[in-house]
């Protein structure tokens, strides 16, 4: 039953009065059944766009989508058997529950006891009880957002779409949500497609995570692909939180770079494949996490410390370097640990092991 | 005088009248002029239609039951408003839909809205003039087609034209309703694999039905208080209540009987406005839950569907525009349907007789108004800003003349102001405080509205700024508020140049009107002359709402800036 999805080349530019603006342009992707993939990205770079696409409500400028091998680029959003959940519900406020959810079964003239026996297992599944009577507006929030996923999930859709479905939730329920939304998703085996703004949902909830930048696909990889191996400085800044320094590339030789950075000779381990070919100008970026401060002594590099900030697990401290440029960096908190205070002067290193991103400045830049 | 209590800190809302001892003067005025002009009238009208010789008896009913004529007129009256609540929503939910919805060029949508604006600030006969030279004997179409006398007059030619001046109103609270409908609604019901057509079946129609119910509420109460109308186009053979009250006064002389018909008409009117008012408008389906994340894509019905509402859109707008040409082409020839050679005869003939009527008119409006914009503000602010008691009667005394038909305030007002203690009728008076009252409503309103969306903190800055409660009045609140007293003034305007229903009663030979010309004119048979007597009115409000429009135009978008600036 579950069905793969590949969209290939897919663009949309919408016409606003006399102006032409595009939106999506070239994206290519492939999930396959089972599988799924969050689309993150910052604010209006066309998440949405491409998931209405997906589902019919904007028609592509150009590109296909393929579902389970079938072309359903110009399908009616009607005929596709997708199941879309929307970001404020979208449920039917003239409706009772059980018609909100038995709404599809009817559009496709299923009979009264089939509807009733799939709508109550609908509502099971999403752990609703006793609430078919009542109407959207009598709904907490959450219960409003099981609706909304039982009243797809009740039609058995071969794909499943949600745009930010759990932005509305408050932090603790949405963290609730997002693995009840992963178990029906991998218990059910639906290829699924996930919009969301928070990168955490992303990390945890998604087998791959496609990030998306000005209606361009920027990277497509595993949360971990993506955390340790950025292919851009966009997706290394968007992804966890990043120190870029610029730097200069001495020489290379296997996953070793030898690096100089405010002047003090550095030898990176760097990831394979996403580094640079040759010696040069570049960038180089630093996780927090990986960043170790220490009073006096062992560290190659000078910095002042500017702010400090109690996080609840960690320390996060603001370093400023030689150069005046600001970094952060974390400290795990373990009880008795030295704190520096801000204004005073510490060492800065990087641990060992901690793969490092290197990135070669691109010709021309 | 009006000035001080308004400039008291918005800040103390709340507050006791005790607190605002500035307010005290300023009510006091406004009850009693309120009372006057509004409850005294109706009181008034109901101490004589339920008492005879200063005792309470429902005499003057008994006539109106043994007349089955008066009995025609009830049934007449209420089966018409229903008919044109029907058709009129009917109409302007097509239009609305077409102008919403459809994926139509922008000119046609902008045209069409044009269209449907026109009927909303002509006179009311211009749709009966109109209608009575194209449908009715010796009308164009008929003889163009062929068809051989058919009575146009009574019930269909009625209905036609009723709906085809109310269908706007409809459309303007459709359009309303349809705008504001989330879109994400239908595109669920088509991703759960609902056809179109079924989709504005089960969740489009349902979702507007509350606008549904008041545009039809609406529709029925004007239909019910339409004077004009029926008075050319009714004819003997289909008698409804205005015409019949108006006859029972100026033609029989019987002011109680007049009164008891339009007490009639009163009841299902008020009815139909509470219904509207206070339940209809509380239940909407416009608020939603969360934020929504879908922009407007358009949403069709179906082609089948689609096609329908384009045709029927198209045909009402060409239908309109045959309207008013002719009404245009009338006043510019001879006879028309006779001999259509130019001539400016009866433009003549307007601006020699019809002076009078048309500087007292232009008198009657530019006064009432600048007064009704004033009020609309004093009274908008202080109910919308000071809690105290009475507010809501306040607000209710403020609607009253607004929801009872244009006769029944007029014949209120003669009942009044006939007799001492206050001899009002024959002045300018008296035509100015019914134009006022009964139609400032809309200005408060608005005027309510717009101080909703003023947050009070940007009074409340102003304050802490160090200004003082008068300039933070008249600095930041009442500029903010300007578009919407405007818009409620223009609204003034446009009535007190061509409402009737009430004002009938209260001409004379000082002050006359511009419509009342032109009904004079229909009655006599005359239509160029009352064609010309249309195209100068027309000519005239259109002059003043446009340039209140524009006036709108330029402070909102000053407003619009600021805005942008300040975000
Ligand atoms: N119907 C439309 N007409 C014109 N422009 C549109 C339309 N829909 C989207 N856009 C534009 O396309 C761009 C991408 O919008 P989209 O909604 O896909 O962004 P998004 O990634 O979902 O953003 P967010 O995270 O804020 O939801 C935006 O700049 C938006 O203004
Ligand atoms: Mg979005």
């Amino acid at each position: 039953m579950t069905v793969d999805l590949c969209i290939e080349g897919l663009g949309k530019t919408f016409i606003k009065g006399k102006e032409a603006f595009t939106a999506v342009r070239g994206v290519s992707l492939h999930v396959a059944a089972g599988e799924l993939v969050t689309f993150l990205g910052p604010s209006g770079c066309g998440k949405t766009t491409i998931l209405r696409m997906v589902a019919g409500f904007e028609t592509p400028s150009e590109g296909s989508i393929t579902v389970g091998g079938r072309d359903v680029t110009t399908l009616p959003v009607h005929m596709r058997g997708i199941g879309f959940v929307f970001q404020n519900y979208a449920l039917f406020p003239h409706m009772s529950i059980f018609e909100n959810v038995a709404y599809g079964l009817r559009a496709a003239k299923t009979d009264e006891t089939e509807i009733t026996r799939r709508v109550a297992e609908a509502l099971e599944l999403v752990g609703l009880r006793k609430v078919e009577s009542r109407f959207p507006n009598q709904l907490s929030g959450g219960e409003q957002q099981r609706v909304a996923l039982a009243r797809v999930l009740v039609l058995q859709p071969k794909l499943l779409l949600m745009d930010e479905p759990l932005s509305n939730l408050d932090a603790k329920l949405r963290l609730h949500m997002r693995t009840e939304i992963r178990r029906i998703q991998q218990h059910l085996e639906i290829t699924c497609l996930y919009v969301t703004h928070d990168q955490k949902e992303a990390l945890t909830l998604s087998d791959r995570v496609m990030v998306v930048n000005k209606g361009r696909v920027e990277q497509i990889g595993t949360p971990f692909d993506l955390y340790a191996a950025p292919k851009s400085l966009f997706v290394a800044d968007f992804i966890g939180q990043a120190n870029i320094l610029p730097a200069r590339i001495v020489a290379l030789s296997g996953d070793k770079a030898e690096i100089d950075l405010l002047g003090k000779p550095f030898s990176f381990r760097f990831v394979p494949g996403s580094g640079p070919e040759r010696a040069g100008n570049g960038s180089v970026v630093l996780r927090p996490e990986n960043i170790v401060l220490t009073p006096h002594g062992s560290g190659r590099l000078d910095a002042t410390v500017r702010h400090r900030f109690f996080v609840g697990d960690h320390m996060e401290y603001d370093v400023s370097l030689a150069d005046g440029q600001v970094i952060a960096a974390f400290v795990p908190y373990s009880p008795g640990m030295a704190l520096f205070e801000p204004g005073q002067r510490v060492h800065l290193d990087f641990s060992d092991n901690a793969p490092v991103v290197l990135f070669q400045e691109k010709a021309g830049v | 005088m009006a000035r001080s209590p308004l400039a008291a800190p918005p800040r103390d809302q709340g507050g006791p009248l005790i607190k605002n001892p500035t307010l005290v003067p300023v009510l006091t005025l406004l009850w009693i002029i309120l009372i006057l002009f509004v409850l005294y009238p109706a009181v008034k009208l109901l101490l004589v239609t339920f008492s005879v010789d200063g005792a309470f008896s429902l005499q003057n009913f008994s006539g109106i039951w043994k007349s089955a004529y008066d009995r025609q007129a009830l049934w007449n009256s209420l089966f018409l408003g229903v008919c044109v609540a029907l058709s009129g929503t009917f109409l302007g939910f097509c239009f609305a839909y077409f102008a919403v919805r459809m994926r139509v060029p922008a000119f046609l949508k902008w045209l069409v809205g044009v269209l449907t604006l026109l009927p909303l600030i002509s006179p009311p006969f211009t749709s009966s003039v109109a209608l009575t030279l194209a449908l009715g004997p010796n009308g164009i179409i008929l003889s163009f087609l062929g068809i051989p006398q058919v009575s146009f007059y009574g019930f269909w030619g009625t209905w036609i034209a009723e709906t085809l001046t109310y269908f706007p109103v409809a459309f303007l609270a459709l359009a309303a309703v349809l705008v504001s409908l989330d879109p994400s609604m239908e595109d669920a019901a088509l991703s759960l694999g609902s056809s179109p057509w079924r989709v504005f079946r089960t969740i489009t129609l349902p979702m507007t039905t509350p606008g549904l119910a008041n545009s039809l509420l609406l529709l029925f109460a004007n239909s019910l208080a339409d004077f004009a109308t029926p008075l050319v186009l009714a004819g003997h053979t289909f008698p409804v209540l205005p015409t019949q009250a108006y006859l029972q006064i100026t033609g029989l002389y019987d002011l109680r009987g007049g009164a008891a018909l339009s007490f009639l008409l009163l009841v299902p009117a008020l009815a139909a406005y509470l219904l509207q008012h206070y339940w209809v408008s509380r239940k909407s389906y416009v608020t939603i839950t969360g934020k929504s994340g879908a922009r407007s894509s358009l949403k069709g019905m179906g082609s089948i569907g689609e096609t329908a509402v384009f045709i029927i859109c198209i045909a009402v707008s060409l239908f309109v525009v045959f309207l008013y040409a002719i009404i245009f082409m009338a006043s510019f020839v001879k006879v028309f349907g006779v001999n259509h050679s130019f001539t400016m005869e009866h433009f003549v003939y307007v601006f020699q007789y019809g002076n009078k009527a048309i500087k007292d008119t232009l008198i009657v409006a530019c006064l009432a108004t600048p007064i009704g914009g004033l009020l609309a503000v004093v009274i908008g602010f202080i109910t919308h800003r000071k809690k105290f008691l009475g507010n809501r009667f306040l607000d209710f005394t403020c609607m009253l003349n607004y929801a009872l038909p244009g006769t029944v305030v007029g014949i209120a007002y003669i009942v009044a102001f006939n007799e001492k203690p206050l001899v009002l009728t024959g002045t300018l008076t008296i035509l100015v405080a019914a134009y006022i009252f009964r139609y400032f409503a809309a200005g408060i309103r608005s005027v309510v509205a717009s101080l909703h969306q003023i947050d009070k903190n940007i009074e409340e800055a102003s304050l802490s700024l160090g200004a003082g409660a008068g300039r933070t009045f008249f600095k930041v609140t009442l500029p903010l508020v300007i578009p919407a007293v405007l818009a409620g003034m223009k609204y003034l305007f446009i009535h007190s140049m061509t409402a009737i229903s009430a004002t009938i009663f209260l001409v004379s030979v000082n002050w006359t009107l511009l419509t009342t010309r032109i009904l004079e004119s229909m009655t006599g048979l005359q239509f160029a002359q009352a064609s010309a007597f249309s195209v100068v009115l027309i000519v005239l409000v259109f002059i003043g709402s446009g340039s209140m429009t524009l006036l709108v135009r330029f402070y909102s978008s000053r407003l619009a800036g600021v805005k942008e600036i300040s975000s």
